[in-house]
């Protein structure tokens, strides 16, 4: 029997709860709140606003009107009638509106329409990212279809298509839904099997275009090149229908990604009811490290203010697990919100379909009132309006943090967001700087279909599907016009003839003569043959996959590979097979290799000179590397206290990497004559591996990268550059394109590091900001702040021909 | 300056054609010294690696295929005989084989087809009813690999045709890829032309390879409008399943053929038809034979025309010998090769797929003779004679005739046939459990004796237990007994 106490507790929380019974009294008791209302930093109001809408176009069969009609749609907003004039005039469209605004009838619309207007003929394929989709957007494109009375269908195609299935949707689909990876290895490279598909295709629509970015995007893109190619040989010239959240330069990615310029449609003129966001900051409480409270903890604290049985509310994590461990505790506080613990679910990925259809259903019907989950509810799944919408942090990017926010919304009705920090320097930047969350888009999409490796493994599973031929141009010179703008096709497919024999040329023609299937061996995700798999020693089983850069530090013989918080030893790496071997073990420790890394340049293509050549205050630069890592030894660094536990050596060959870097250079002077003129007693070497560290934790703010995606090496006296050198490269093999991207950004990049560290409530350098000072070096806070504002306060660098350097690399 | 394709080289990393794998290099222990001794050891690792790559890359500017390029030189040039063809899709080469139709192939000769009979029946395929051997075209194709898709070169296209008193074979050959669709062409309008296809195994491939790429050149591809006797099928049905029940029979002194479980061509080849093909080329280096001929080696090309060629006469051969099955006599009087207990039992299999239990019980009574015939070796002295061979066999195959006359009607016959088998020594519970089972239905349904019925059933319900049959098995035999425990007490009471 629960005390007295805690009774009262329960009954002020319930009465309170029964209290809020609007979004307005929620944000009151959060501005009221003694103990929350510290944390929040900012409060945003965006009123309401009304929709714009027009009449249906006049081309527009009855058939399909009526059908809207009858669903009780006598309009369509401005959008979705820009987007469909657009289309049915013939043009490639992408549409940029925000979630829930109805991007998907601009899409299905003007392929209903052409379905009519060819009695069936016209067929379509639909791309989305992730199975569940498909799935979704299919049912609900069967009851269109079944409502119009025609003998037409839409398929899904995927993993779980039965055999018996393919052949008919093949032969009768006129929509195929399926995802980039089975068009990848299933469709195109058996395209005879589909060629009634292809020769008849009139759109190709792709859903959520803004999730294909970095190695995916870029083999993407070549896979859309392939596709393309296919359907010319039969015949069809498809456009493009696409739909995406907001990004920076729609126009520019839609191009790189489909080589067509696509009318862009971003004029939201869906309604919208009033939205309040809030940013929370919670407390510190270790100063000298700058440690704030749990993320997930204060969601938990939060939720006692914004979740009742009046509003259904979403939290969104991060992690599979924080999803689990923030249910558990909404489940145990339930009673506190008058909430039956049945009312809060989970919902993430690894879940099983029916229990998703279930939950999703569930939340439609209002029966859930509150759902923590993942991305996995990130992008279109029908869970209809929600209204107060958590995120257990910074998800990474705009487009993920305004779909998110998108979740909550009712038509007309007053809805909430909140960010809740955490120690990272891009969250901590968010409090100081919430300007960035409500401006247009900065971050930029990193994609290169025209990186030499994705490229010739697209061309060379293209040159499976049909052979390349070299045809005059308009300018009267011989080249492969269907695969991009990169001027180096022709010496791929010669590389593949001459030096791994898998082409055979014969006139101006290149044609596939090996006995393979090279999609099969080639991931979208870039994973590649090389990766190390690791085994569950005991069962066989592959728990997970490791790239071949990152193995000799997470895989070798003792290393603790960690899994959803469940711990594995790893007893034996067979490098040469690229298999790890592992036994479940409960440790008390993890490990951390220690790695030394040589850079050397290759080749310099671009820099930046402040000041003139011979007296520069920096330079950047953008290049040609190569990286070799060598893992060293490892630590054993008990859990929670950090304890080290010893060290061990490691014995694997070191891993080489040719690739992109964005290189910082500064004269030895400045570097010293900054830190003595401050009086710090920095290590420089530290300062500086410091510096590169904090650019690489700031860089999502401006492209889109994943944490493991750049790499850092820091030379104090580079013996290329002779002086103090600053790599930041790519970690994909020669380069997708990031490096070009934080080259056009250094200076967002740099002034937003300044930002973090002005922010930061550390003393001496923290997770969130530099690193800890043990990693970071006893000032190494203060020291990467003055050079980056000395950096900041030269003149704006000029760029020079690398040529000009000369001197400097003569020296 | 470095060139694109020496970067895409280095970036790409692609291991030199047949180089062998690399092995990383061995790796020195590291000092526990010093900052500056582990230092040294690093810069040391770092160059032998340097070195190591080094010599990798040299290795790649070596000559860019592997395969050794001088041995061959010699043999420069198209295959002989070799017969342009041109049409609207260009040109192409050919061989022509023009044979007597009574070229003798193995033990046959091509005329044989004439004899052949119950193709449709044997084939279980209707649409063969009228099929006539004499105005069919035999398919074989060779292609640069199984995968299908796209990127898999149909090179070489044989079909056979009778015309007169000659077979003549024609085998479409593209000598680059341009060719593909000119041979297509010709090879679809050489279908439309036959009234029908016989392959092996092409039902599930060679048709799908050229159906996939004519459709890739709009090109009608007419397998779906003519019937298609695939030989495998037939032949796998009747002597693949039960082929090591003749070495049961026979002991080791099998006769040719006695093992044909693979149901491979050659393995038909060698057992029906008796041809044993020498120094032949396997398919499988078809494709690297095809591929060194684009590279201006055609030194292996002949052998892939000369192992294609024996292709279709062997299929024209085994249609032949497929169509002597049912009667087990070739047109001259002389016995069918191949394992006869097999095919008895085959035959009784296809009789009992059409339905026709007295045509199976017939062959069922000869599998049997043939059985009984041979001294079933080992079995009958209680030892397993070899380990692949089921010990059951004869037991199954007489359960299995024991059950067809039950069906077809002859309670009588199947009783005794019941009894018969229960009373082996060794026989497996499980088969003793079944016939029990069926004799207690026929002995409660046809003749009224629910003791004798009763009794079965406990027989069966023992033999259940220790054979592990399914539990919905032995909750049948509980129902049963139960109901003729209640029938025997009504009598009982009666009396």
């Amino acid at each position: 029997m629960p005390n007295k106490g805690q009774t009262d507790d329960l009954a002020t929380d319930l009465s309170r709860a029964k209290g809020l019974d609007t979004v307005e009294k929620i944000v009151a008791a959060c501005q009221a709140d003694p103990e929350l209302r510290t944390g929040f930093r900012h409060w945003r109001r965006f009123p309401g606003r009304q929709g714009e809408t027009a009449a249906f176009p006049p081309g527009l069969d009855p058939r399909l009107i009526q059908q809207l009609r009858d669903a009780g749609i006598d309009e369509l907003y401005s959008h979705q009638r820009q987007a469909i004039d657009a289309a049915m005039a013939g043009r490639d469209v992408l549409v940029t509106t925000p979630t829930a605004s109805g991007k998907t009838i601009a899409y299905t619309l003007p392929v209903l329409q052409r379905l009519l207007e060819t009695n069936g003929r016209a067929r379509s394929i639909w791309l989305f990212p992730t199975k569940a989709l498909s799935q979704d957007q299919s049912k609900a494109l069967n009851t269109r279809i079944e409502a119009l009375g025609e003998p037409w269908h839409s398929f899904t195609y995927d993993g779980d298509t039965p055999p018996t299935v393919r052949r008919t949707l093949r032969e009768r689909g006129q929509v195929i839904l399926t995802n980039p990876w089975m068009l990848h290895q299933g469709i195109l490279p058996n395209h005879g099997k589909w060629a009634d598909l292809f020769a008849s295709l009139e759109y190709i629509v792709i859903d959520e275009v803004h999730t294909l970015s970095g190695v995916f995007g870029s083999n993407v893109a070549g896979v859309l090149r392939r596709l393309l190619r296919i359907a010319a040989h039969y015949g069809a010239k498809p456009r493009f229908l696409m739909s995406s959240a907001t990004v920076r330069n729609p126009r520019d990615f839609a191009r790189v990604l489909t080589g067509r310029d696509v009318e862009l449609i971003d004029q939201d003129g869906s309604p919208a009811g009033e939205r309040v966001f809030g940013v929370y900051d919670p407390p510190i409480i270790d100063p000298v490290a700058g440690l704030r409270r749990n993320a997930l903890e204060e969601a938990r604290r939060l939720a006692k203010l914004v979740c009742n049985a009046h509003h259904q509310t979403i939290f969104f994590c991060n992690r599979r697990t924080a999803v689990e461990v923030l249910t558990r505790y909404l489940k145990e506080g339930a009673p506190r919100m008058g909430l039956d613990p049945a009312q809060v679910r989970g919902y993430r990925g690894g879940y099983l379909p029916d229990l998703r259809r279930e939950i999703e259903k569930d939340l439609r019907a209002g029966k859930v009132r509150i759902v923590v989950t993942t991305n996995a509810l990130e992008l279109g799944i029908d869970i209809g309006s929600l209204d107060v919408c958590v995120l257990v942090g910074y998800p990474g990017s705009q487009a993920s943090f305004w779909q998110r926010v998108g979740r909550a919304g009712r038509r007309g009705k007053m809805s909430l967001g909140v960010m809740i920090a955490r120690s990272d320097p891009i969250d901590q930047y968010l409090c100081a700087q919430p300007d960035y969350l409500f401006e247009a888009p900065r971050e930029r999409l990193a994609i290169d279909p025209d990186s030499p490796v994705i490229l010739s493994e697209q061309m060379k599973c293209a040159a499976f599907e049909l052979p390349f031929e070299s045809k005059l141009g308009p300018d009267g010179s011989r080249g492969i016009q269907d695969f991009g703008p990169s001027p180096h096709l022709t010496e791929i497919l010669d590389y593949f003839t001459e030096e791994s024999g898998f082409l055979h040329k014969e006139g101006h023609k290149w044609f596939f003569t090996q006995d393979a299937y090279p999609a099969q061996e080639i991931s979208l995700n870039g994973s590649e043959p090389d990766n190390v798999i690791v085994f569950d020693a005991e069962s066989m089983n592959a728990i997970g996959e490791i790239d071949r850069e990152g193995s000799i530090t997470a895989v070798h013989e003792g290393a603790i590979y960690q899994v959803e918080g469940e711990t594995w030893k790893v007893e034996r790496f067979d490098y040469e097979n690229r298999r790890a071997y592992a036994r479940q073990v409960k440790s008390d420790y993890f490990t951390d290799a220690n790695t030394e890394t040589e850079v050397r340049v290759l080749r310099l293509e671009e820099r930046l000179v402040s000041g003139s050549v011979n007296d520069e205050a920096y330079s950047m630069w953008r290049g040609e590397i190569h990286v070799t890592t060598v893992a060293t030894l490892y630590k054993k660094i008990r859990f929670y206290t950090r304890e080290n536990l010893g060290a061990e050596d490691i014995h694997l060959p070191p891993e080489e990497l040719d690739t992109d870097a964005f290189v910082i250079t500064l004269s030895n002077e400045t570097l010293s004559q900054l830190l003595e003129s401050a009086d710090l007693v920095a290590d420089r070497g530290a300062t500086w591996f410091a510096m590169g560290a904090l650019l690489r934790r700031v860089a999502p703010l401006f492209l889109r990268v994943r944490s493991g995606d750049l790499g850092v090496s820091a030379q104090l006296a580079s013996n290329h550059f002779k002086r103090p050198a600053l790599f930041l490269y790519d970690r994909h093999r020669g380069g997708i394109g990031l490096v070009r991207l934080f080259f056009d950004a250094w200076r967002e990049i740099f002034e937003a590091a300044v930002e973090v560290l002005d922010h930061c409530a550390c003393l001496n350098g923290c997770p969130a900001c530099v690193g800890p000072a043990e990693e970071a070096g006893p000032e190494g806070k203060p020291a990467v702040a003055l050079i980056l504002r000395h950096i900041l306060a030269q003149p704006a660098p000029l760029a020079t021909d690398v040529l000009d350097a000369s001197p400097v690399l003569e020296a | 300056m470095e060139s694109f394709g020496d970067r895409l080289k280095r970036l790409r990393r692609d291991p030199a054609p047949g180089a062998p794998k690399t092995s990383p290099a061995p790796v020195e222990e590291s000092p526990h010294a010093g900052v500056g001794e582990r230092r040294d050891w690093l810069r040391k690792r770092l160059r032998d690696r340097a070195a190591t790559q080094g010599e990798r890359r040299s290795a790649q500017n070596s000559p860019a295929s592997g395969l050794p390029t001088t041995q061959h030189a010699t043999s420069k040039g198209m295959p002989r005989d070799l017969a342009e063809f041109s049409n609207v899709h260009g040109s192409f080469a050919a061989r022509v084989i023009d044979l007597p139709a009574e070229h003798q192939h193995g033990h046959f000769r091509l005329s044989e087809v004439d004899a052949a009979e119950d193709l449709a029946w044997l084939a279980r395929d209707a649409a063969l009813l009228d099929f006539d051997p004499r105005r069919a075209v035999y398919l074989d194709i060779e292609t640069t690999g199984l995968s299908g898709g796209a990127g898999t070169w149909p090179f070489m296209v044989a079909l056979g045709r009778f015309e007169g008193d000659r077979f003549v074979l024609w085998q479409g050959f593209m000598r680059n890829p341009h060719e593909e669709a000119a041979l297509l062409f010709e090879v679809a309008a050489r279908i439309h032309a036959s009234s029908g296809v016989v392959s092996f195994f092409g039902k599930s491939f060679d048709r799908h390879r050229l159906e996939d790429k004519m459709r890739m050149h709009s090109i009608p591809a007419g397998f779906a409008e003519r019937p298609h006797l695939d030989l495998y099928y037939p032949l796998n049905r009747l002597y693949t399943r039960r082929a090591s029940w003749d070495k049961l029979a026979r002991g080791a002194a099998a006769p040719p053929g006695g093992g044909l479980g693979d149901g491979k061509l050659g393995t038909m080849e060698r057992g029906l038809i008796g041809l044993k093909r020498q120094a032949d080329l396997s398919g499988a280096h078809a494709p690297a034979a095809w591929f060194a001929f684009l590279d201006q080696r055609p030194h292996l090309l002949e052998e892939v025309f000369r192992h294609n060629a024996l292709d279709v006469w062997s299929l024209v051969a085994l249609l032949a010998h497929l169509g002597r099955t049912k009667s087990e006599m070739r047109a001259d009087g002389t016995p069918l090769a191949g394992p006869p207990l097999a095919r008895a039992l085959g035959l009784a299999g296809l009789a009992r797929d059409h339905g026709e239990r007295a045509v199976e019980c017939a062959y069922l009574d000869l599998a049997h003779h043939r059985l009984e015939a041979e001294p079933v070796r080992g079995f009958l002295n209680g030892i397993q004679p070899e380990d692949r061979v089921p010990a059951q066999a004869p037991a199954e195959m007489a359960l299995w005739q024991a059950d067809a006359l039950r069906l077809a009607g002859e309670s009588e016959r199947a009783l005794a046939a019941y009894t018969a088998l229960e009373i082996r020594r060794q026989l497996p519970a499980r088969v003793l459990a079944q016939s029990a089972a069926e004799r207690a239905k026929l002995l409660e349904r046809a003749t009224k004796d629910f003791a004798a019925a009763l009794s079965a059933c406990e027989v069966a319900r023992a033999a259940a237990v220790r054979g592990l049959c399914s539990a919905r098995f032995r909750a049948e035999l509980d129902k049963r007994a139960a109901r003729l425990q209640t029938l025997l007490k009504r009598d009982n009471e009666q009396a």
